[in-house]
């Protein structure tokens, strides 16, 4: 059974227990970091599943680093969910060109994410054969 | 005329009518031969007739035959068919038995699903409110508390226009101690336009509007921060985010929870500062 590995990158702690608290039962392994900067290193390093990134953030916004993670050719496959307050047409039209691959926005409605999680992931099933 | 002559006359008369009577024999002979033939004739074809009735009657047997198997065949065909029959009546009512049962089944699995929603969607619920709590007593620390208090109004409720009052110890007057998208100037603009709000937070009654709707100064909820029966403190909640469909249960419940934590965490920290310049000086 191969798990498979998710970075969560927030600057809120509150928001990183919310995904935590959603995730952590799933056949997942839940690595964080709390701006753009340590986000880029922590993929590059561990080079996770999945990126679920928030959009503003002290040092680095989300948008800077999600281009940076696309720079990589370590990380440009990577799927990168967008997390964010701003649901609006412009603000996801930045993610999109930035090269994020979804988006949710806050608050964290649990089913939504989980949704999300599953379809770049599959499901516990699939992810345990 | 002499003997001899009357003698000699008789066998001539005789002669004659043998003569005669040869002649009307081979006459009557070669009726006969022809009658003969003739019969012959009609014998040959009375066989052939014989025949060919035989044949007929061979055929008639044939198909008297063939009409009794075709009609054994077609009592099997029909018994068959009406074992058939049985059988599909017996199915038919099998797969009515089924789908009923189907039908059964499908009700459970929709009410399964329906609880599976609900437990999933309070389980959710319940984590808002642990991770509100949990972050609101996990720090002793002034700013740290009241940057919590700022996050889960923005990130667990929905709202990026939230501002953090606290009483005055010596004046008793509330003042804006921290916020997010709102200054001062809106503030008391809203305060002026909700009189009867402030009151309420002197009165430490919790106010909660569902329908707020998205003018600059509209009030979501305001949140009175109270320990025991004294007020400390409110969180004034301005419009909630745009994709915010309006305030849900769990909101109303975060609400009830940070009247409750948030002035307890509040006051705590402000202990804790006190203490600490104490200790220092």
């Amino acid at each position: 059974m191969k798990r498979k590995k998710i970075l969560l990158v927030d600057d809120s702690n509150t928001i990183l227990m919310m995904e935590k608290f959603i995730l952590k039962n799933g056949p997942y392994d839940l690595i964080t970091a709390s701006n753009g900067e340590e986000a880029v290193s922590k993929a590059s390093e561990q080079i996770p599943d999945l990126i679920l990134l928030d959009v503003i953030m002290p040092k680095m916004g989300g948008f800077d680093a999600c281009k940076l993670i696309r720079s990589n050719e370590t990380t440009s496959n990577i799927p990168i969910i967008m997390v964010t307050t701003r649901g609006e047409a412009a603000n996801v039209e930045t993610g999109w060109a930035n090269g994020c691959t979804d988006y949710v926005t806050k608050p964290i409605n649990t089913i939504e994410l989980l949704a999300k999680v599953r379809s770049y992931l599959g499901t516990t099933e699939e992810v345990a054969s | 005329m002499s003997a001899e002559e009357k003698g000699r006359s008789y066998i001539d008369v005789v002669r004659d009518e043998l003569r005669q009577y040869t002649h009307s024999l081979l006459r009557e002979n070669e009726k006969l031969r022809a009658m003969s033939t003739a019969l012959e004739s009609d014998k040959r074809r009375l066989e052939l007739e014989i025949i060919e009735a035989r044949d007929v009657l061979d055929q008639r047997e044939e198909l008297r035959s063939a009409v009794a198997s075709f009609n054994s065949a077609r009592s099997e065909l029909l018994n068959e068919l009406a074992g058939a029959k049985r059988e599909r009546d017996g199915a038919t009512q099998e797969l009515d038995r089924l789908r009923a049962k189907f039908d059964d089944v499908a009700q459970e699995n929709e009410k399964y699903v329906t609880q599976y929603h609900q437990i999933e969607h309070h389980s959710s619920n319940l984590s808002n409110l642990y991770v509100a709590s949990y972050q609101l007593h996990s720090s002793v620390d002034r700013r740290t508390v009241l940057d919590t208090i700022q996050e889960i109004v923005v990130n667990l409720i929905g709202s990026e226009e939230v501002a953090i009052l606290e009483a005055d110890a010596e004046t008793g007057d509330f003042r804006m101690v921290a916020s997010f998208g709102v200054d001062a100037a809106r503030l008391n603009r809203a305060n002026s336009g909700h009189a009867q709000i402030v009151k309420r937070i002197a009165a430490g009654e919790l106010f909660i509007d569902d329908v707020a709707g998205n003018a600059e100064d509209a009030l979501t909820a305001l949140v009175p921060l109270k320990i025991e029966d004294r007020v400390i403190g409110a969180i004034v909640v301005f419009r909630l985010l745009e994709h915010k469909q309006g305030l849900q249960p769990v909101d109303h419940e975060l609400f009830e929870l940070l009247s409750v934590h948030a002035s307890t965490a509040l006051y705590c920290a402000n202990l804790h500062e006190v203490n600490a310049l104490v200790a220092v000086s």
